[in-house]
Order: C-alpha cells, then structure tokens, then sequence
C-alpha cells in the first residue's frame, strides 16, 4: 500500500477507531496508544489482507485484540452468569438526559459500562459494523451480542442516570458566615 | 412473537434504520407498529439511541493523533525485503560474481570440438552447393607443396594459419572456430582443411571413414587439426596422404 493509500485509510478510519478505543481504554492517552497500535500493526501485516472491503472490520478486530491483549484478561472482566438483569423498560426523560449532556460526559458513562458490554455496545452506537461482523469481532453468536447490548444498555442508562443525578446535587452550598459581632 | 421478544430485537435495531431489512427486525417492526405500547416504546428508545450516539460521533480525537498515526506507521513500516540493505548487498555481490564469469576469458573461450566433429563438418561442407560452386584454389608455396607428387600430407602441413590464407586457403567456421580450406588436384579432386590444434582435439593416428560419396581422413600433429575429403574413394585418399 503507497502512502497516499495509507493516508486515506487513516482519515476514513482513525476518529472511529479512536472512539471505540476510548470506551474501552476509560483514557485519552491509552485510545491513542491502542489507535496508533491499531495502524502500526496495518502498516506491518495489513498488506497480507486479500479482501479489501473487510478492511474496517480488520482494523477494529485489531483494534479490540490489541486491547484485551494489553491488560490482564479476566481481573476486570464481569462473567456473564454474575450479571445483572437488564432493564425492563427506559424512561422518557433518558435521551433528554443524554442530549442534555456534553459528549465527555457520555464517554464516561459508557465506560462505566462492564468490559464485556462495552465494546459490543460502542460498536452499536458507532453504527460502523454490521451485526456480523460484530460478532465475529468478538468470537460470539449474533444472539450473545444482542444479549449484551441489551444489558450494556441498561448499565449505560443507569450510569447516566447516576451522572445527572450528581450533576444535579453539585451545589456549591453557600458558605456559612460568622458575622464577628463586637 | 411476545413483547419482551419484540423489545429484546428491536433495542438492538441501530439509530440509523440500517437492520431493518434484516427479517427478524423487519417483524419485530411491524409488530410494533400494529402495538400502540410498543411503537411509543420503540420511539422513547430510538432518541435514546440517537442522543448516545451523535453524543459518542461528537468526540474528537486529540488534534496531534492523526500526524502521530502517519508518523508513527511510516517509520515503522516494514522495508520491502528486496529493499533491505542486507539484499541488496548479497544482490550486489551476485552481479559482480555474474560480471566476472561472464568477462573471463576462460569461460568464454568455447570448449574444444574434436577432429571426428571437425571430418563431420567438413564432409558436409564439401558435400554443399556452395563449396562446388567455389572451390579455392592453393597458390604459392601451399600451391607448391600440395601438387607436389612426393608430399605426404600425414606430415602435416608447414605453414601458419595466415600463410595459408595468404595462399589461396578460403576461411569458413566450423562449430564456431576457424576453419581454413583450400582445394587441388593430384590423381583426383582433394580438399583439405586445416584448423587450428587447440580448437579440435584427436589422435595424431589418422581417421579413415567413409559417407556416401565422400571418404576423409582426419588427424593431428603439433600445430594443427587436418581432414583431407575426396570423392575419388580411401584408395585415392591414401595415395596423396
């Protein structure tokens, strides 16, 4: 692949990649990391990818392998059978909520979603990656990441909910004067 | 389908309407649809959906990310392997070893033919339209020692190649090398050829052989490689050699 080639696979890709990286790296600083890791590894082994329209889907399946890789998988990891109930219902005033706040605000909560929802439910948002892929990214049935985008929804939903209500409670209460009374 | 299987497919139904043509969305929909509860729920969750994600589309990368990105992936991209040093060095040194066999001399001095090969080709030559039409003719000293009636060729012949060219001998190749032929008459029709010793190796014993109409002898003695052809028969051949 040429320079320029490369150059416009970087532009098209690496915003989105970033984001996705962010979610699941809770920093700017380590996104960047896993987003530059992401090309480095192209620029090295990309050229060995005969399907060209698969590319995307090859840079956040890096992207997300270079992640796990890059932690000690299974310290922070939620198992499955541990997992809470997703919720049952959302409440009107949720996409108020979120629109309500700055994008800052949103990635948070996001990653305060569990690993194991969290990227399924990034891609989701992303709106990058067909079911499939998804799925294949992540080694699980189709089913597993409507499951988890269920329960990375609900978490998500709740994680804003504790943002707003926090917002809401900073107050700064007006100090108590003591008037120095002679 | 039953509601909680309705909202557990369409929950996963992404802002931009782009599942829906996939069946099971495409259902879950239409159900909805027919669900006053269903679409209301539907709607609340696609604005959910829509805020998060023009929420998430609205982060921007650290203005410095996409020159580290270029940077970074243009020093550490791989050299391609012809490209290395190391290649092109080892290229290097096979062309001057190619360069070298190919200009030595040695090499490219052809390997010697043999006085069989030498009567073959020269048998053929006779044998030619060409040669009847153009037999050369010995002058001089050559001319001298060839109707000689005493001389017998199984000596050899005296003369350096270029005296021989200077007597009338006409320069033809035979298997790539210099072949001298000259043509005279004594008791019959003769033509010899002579060639240098070093391009065609034999036996100084003489060769007698026979082809059709033509019988040769070929042999060798310090200097040169001779092959004297006559149609008039090995009889005639002995007579002169």
């Amino acid at each position: 692949m040429g320079q320029d080639a490369f150059t416009q696979l970087v532009d098209a890709y690496y915003a989105p990649l970033y984001r996705f990286a962010l979610s699941l790296a809770r920093n700017p600083a380590d996104a960047c990391d896993l987003t530059q890791q992401t090309f480095y590894v192209w620029a090295t082994k990309g050229g060995a990818l005969r399907d060209v329209t698969k590319v995307k889907t090859w840079l956040f399946t890096t992207l997300y392998r270079e992640f796990l890789r890059g932690r000690r998988r299974g310290a922070r990891m939620t198992a499955i059978e541990d997992l809470p109930p997703g919720a049952d219902d959302v409440a009107a005033a949720e996409a108020d909520v979120a629109l309500n706040m700055d994008a800052q605000q949103v990635v948070e909560a996001l990653q305060d979603v569990d690993d194991v929802f969290r990227a399924p439910l990034t891609l989701f948002y992303l709106e990058d990656l067909p079911y499939q892929e998804i799925a294949d990214m992540l080694e699980v049935p189709i089913g597993t990441v409507m499951s988890r985008l269920s329960r990375g929804k609900a978490q998500l939903r709740a994680a804003l909910a504790r943002q707003a209500a926090e917002g809401a409670s900073k107050v700064i209460p007006f100090p108590n004067s003591q008037r120095k009374t002679s | 389908m039953n509601t909680t299987e309705v909202k557990f497919i369409l929950q996963a139904r992404r802002p931009d309407g782009s599942d829906d043509a996939e069946p099971r969305f495409a259902e879950a929909l239409a159900q909805a649809q027919r669900d006053p509860e269903l679409a209301e729920w539907l709607a609340r969750e696609q604005a959910f959906d829509a805020a998060v994600a023009e929420k998430l589309r609205g982060v921007q990368p650290p203005a410095d990310l996409r020159a580290a990105i270029l940077a970074g992936a243009r020093m550490s991209r791989p050299v391609a392997f012809w490209r290395k040093p190391q290649v092109l060095a080892l290229a290097a040194c096979v062309a001057v070893l190619l360069a070298v066999v190919a200009l030595w001399p040695v090499a490219r001095r052809p390997v010697a033919g043999s006085t069989d090969q030498l009567a073959l080709g020269v048998m053929s030559e006779v044998g030619s339209e060409a040669h009847r039409h153009g037999m050369p003719q010995a002058n001089g000293e050559l001319r001298t020692l060839l109707t000689k009636a005493g001389t017998r060729l199984a000596a050899g012949v005296p003369m350096e190649m270029e005296q021989l060219k200077a007597d009338g001998c006409r320069s033809l190749k035979i298997g790539g090398r210099d072949v001298l032929e000259v043509c005279f008459q004594r008791g019959g029709t003769f033509h010899l050829y002579v060639a240098r010793r070093k391009d065609f190796e034999g036996d100084a014993e003489p060769m007698f052989r026979e082809r059709g109409e033509l019988a040769s002898v070929a042999w060798t003695d310090a200097k040169h490689a001779y092959v004297l052809v006559t149609q008039d028969g090995v009889q005639a051949l002995r007579g002169v050699f």
